[in-house]
Order: C-alpha cells, then sequence, then structure tokens
C-alpha cells in the first residue's frame, strides 16, 4: 500500500499519460503537464521521474517508430500500467478522504 | 557577441548533461531539448529558443545529478561512507574535546560519571543523525553497517583514553556505538518522511 501513494510529479506524468493515451511520449508529456498546471516542467524532472515510475512498474515503454524530425531517432512511448492505474485512484482517493468534510477553502 | 555566448554557455550545458546523465536518460533528455529547441525557434524565433534551452537545462541539471547519485551504486556507497565517516568525525571530535575538558577541569573530580557519558553519547547521537541524515536526502539507501563500524572505529580510541583517564568501567564502551545506530535509524526515519514530502 504504501508503495502506490504518489508525490505530486508523479501523480502528474501519470494523468498526462492516462490523457494522452498512445501520443505519450517525452515532449508531449511535458506540454500536457505545463498546459495543466501552467508550470515549467524541467526536461531531466520528467525523465528521472518517467525512469522511477517504470522501475516501480507503474509504467512502461517501448520505441516507436524513427522520425525525421528527431533526426531520425525514435521516439520512446510510455503507457500505463494496471499498478499505475491503482495508484492513481488510491492516491484520488486519499485526496478525496483529506478534503471531506471541508466546508469553506 | 551575445549570441556567442549562448552558444557557448548551450554547448557547455549540453556536455554537462552528457556527463552527468545516466545512459538510460541522456539520449532522451538531449533529444527533447532539441526538439523543443527547434519548435520553439519555428514558432518563437532564435532568441526565444536559446533561452528555452539555457533555462531547460539549467533546471534539469540537478535532478539528473540526483539521479545520478541515487542510481549509481558506487557513488552511493561513496557518498554513505564518506558522509558516515565525517559524522563520525564530528562526534570522536566532540567526545575527544568534552573528555578532555572534563579531565583538564579542576572540578572533574566532582563531575559524575554519568554526566560525562550522557554528553558524551548526546554528541556522538546529535552527529551521526545529523549525517546519517544529509546522506539518506541524497542517496536514500546508504549502508548502515559501514557506517555505524566507521562510527564504531573513529570513536573507539578516544574512549579507550577515556578510560584509562578516567577510569570509565569497560562496559560502557558500546554505548557511544549504539547512540550512533539509534541516530542513523532515526535519521532514515526522518528522511523518508521528508522524502516523501518532497517528490
Amino acid at each position: 500500500m504504501a508503495s502506490n501513494r504518489l508525490g505530486d510529479f508523479e501523480f502528474a506524468v501519470l494523468t498526462a499519460i492516462l490523457r494522452l493515451g498512445p501520443q505519450s511520449y517525452g515532449v508531449a508529456i511535458r506540454e500536457d503537464i505545463e498546459t495543466q498546471t501552467g508550470r515549467m516542467v524541467s526536461i531531466g524532472a520528467l525523465y528521472t521521474t518517467l525512469r522511477r515510475l517504470e522501475a516501480k512498474k507503474l509504467v512502461k515503454s517501448k520505441f516507436g517508430t524513427s522520425t525525421p524530425r528527431r533526426g531520425g531517432r525514435a521516439k520512446r512511448f510510455y503507457s500505463i500500467e494496471p499498478l499505475g492505474r491503482k495508484a492513481v485512484k488510491d492516491t484520488l482517493l486519499t485526496m478525496q478522504r483529506a478534503i471531506g468534510g471541508v466546508q469553506t477553502i | 557577441m551575445m549570441i556567442r555566448i549562448t552558444n557557448v554557455l548551450q554547448h557547455l550545458l549540453r556536455w554537462s548533461i552528457f556527463l552527468i546523465s545516466t545512459d538510460a536518460v541522456r539520449e532522451e533528455v538531449l533529444n527533447d531539448l532539441e526538439e523543443g529547441y527547434i519548435k520553439i525557434k519555428h514558432a518563437a524565433g532564435h532568441a526565444s529558443a536559446e533561452q528555452w534551452y539555457l533555462r531547460q537545462a539549467f533546471s534539469s541539471l540537478p535532478d539528473l545529478l540526483i539521479y545520478r547519485l541515487q542510481s549509481t551504486a558506487h557513488i552511493r556507497a561513496t557518498a554513505g561512507v564518506v558522509l558516515g565517516w565525517a559524522a563520525a568525525f564530528v562526534a570522536a571530535v566532540l567526545v575527544g574535546i568534552t573528555t578532555e575538558l572534563f579531565i583538564e577541569n579542576p572540578l572533574a573530580s566532582e563531575t559524575p560519571l554519568y554526566l560525562v557519558l550522557l554528553v558524551t553519547m548526546a554528541c556522538a547521537f546529535a552527529s551521526a543523525l545529523a549525517g546519517g541524515y544529509v546522506c539518506l536526502l541524497t542517496t536514500r539507501r546508504p549502508n548502515y553497517l559501514v557506517m555505524a563500524l566507521i562510527g564504531a572505529f573513529v570513536l573507539t580510541p578516544d574512549f579507550v583514553f577515556a578510560i584509562q583517564s578516567n577510569e570509565i568501567d569497560v562496559f560502557v564502551l558500546p554505548l557511544p556505538i549504539i547512540a550512533i545506530i539509534l541516530g542513523l535509524t532515526l535519521s532514515e526515519k526522518l528522511s523518508t518522511h521528508s522524502g516523501r514530502r518532497l517528490l
């Protein structure tokens, strides 16, 4: 249970992958988070977080076909794993429980 | 001239990222920097693209460095040993100063032995806690045993000296070592908690 707790940024990355679906690769994920949260996301933070999520088996990745836009280099696409979906649900539940009973902010 | 400086900076940052980042993220980070640069250059011009590149590269460096520290076993182990040793060294110095002060003080004979031990253990505990906390925040997985053993080895000569000079009972010898281990354990709890909050 403890391993399913997500940090703010991990949560933002996973929800971005859920939103983008099969188009989830680094640049798209970063731009999506920037649009949704309105804050700048560093590329270093994004990729180190993606590696950690992969190590925790919350996401998986595979290389797509190479495109001329990236000088012939293939993009790495990310998709969410069942454990990742569960972690997002658990985090949402925790947030809902935390805010429960609050009348005004 | 300004353009040339930013170009040099861009190359320096690119090389820094290349050197600091691990194999797992290096290529993707550099590719994305390049893609973002081209994208912004087409949309907003060369100057904006350069600014974006510099800002992105600068802000990526700390994350890449921390990731490298956390994911490289030998660096992690070295950091653990160095910080653990530093903590134990501080403890040893404090123990030495405390012991010497008590020995040289004319009131030493009137000072209760338990007070000497209490101060000594508090020093050992505090420095182990501080060293362990810093180490755990940066590396997350230190080798406690190595740190505790180094602490014990550094502290032991001081305690042998203290035993000889102050006639401290030999059974109190493990006490500062226990204090160090307790300090390290507590630092783990604290840093785990902080780590979660920082994520």
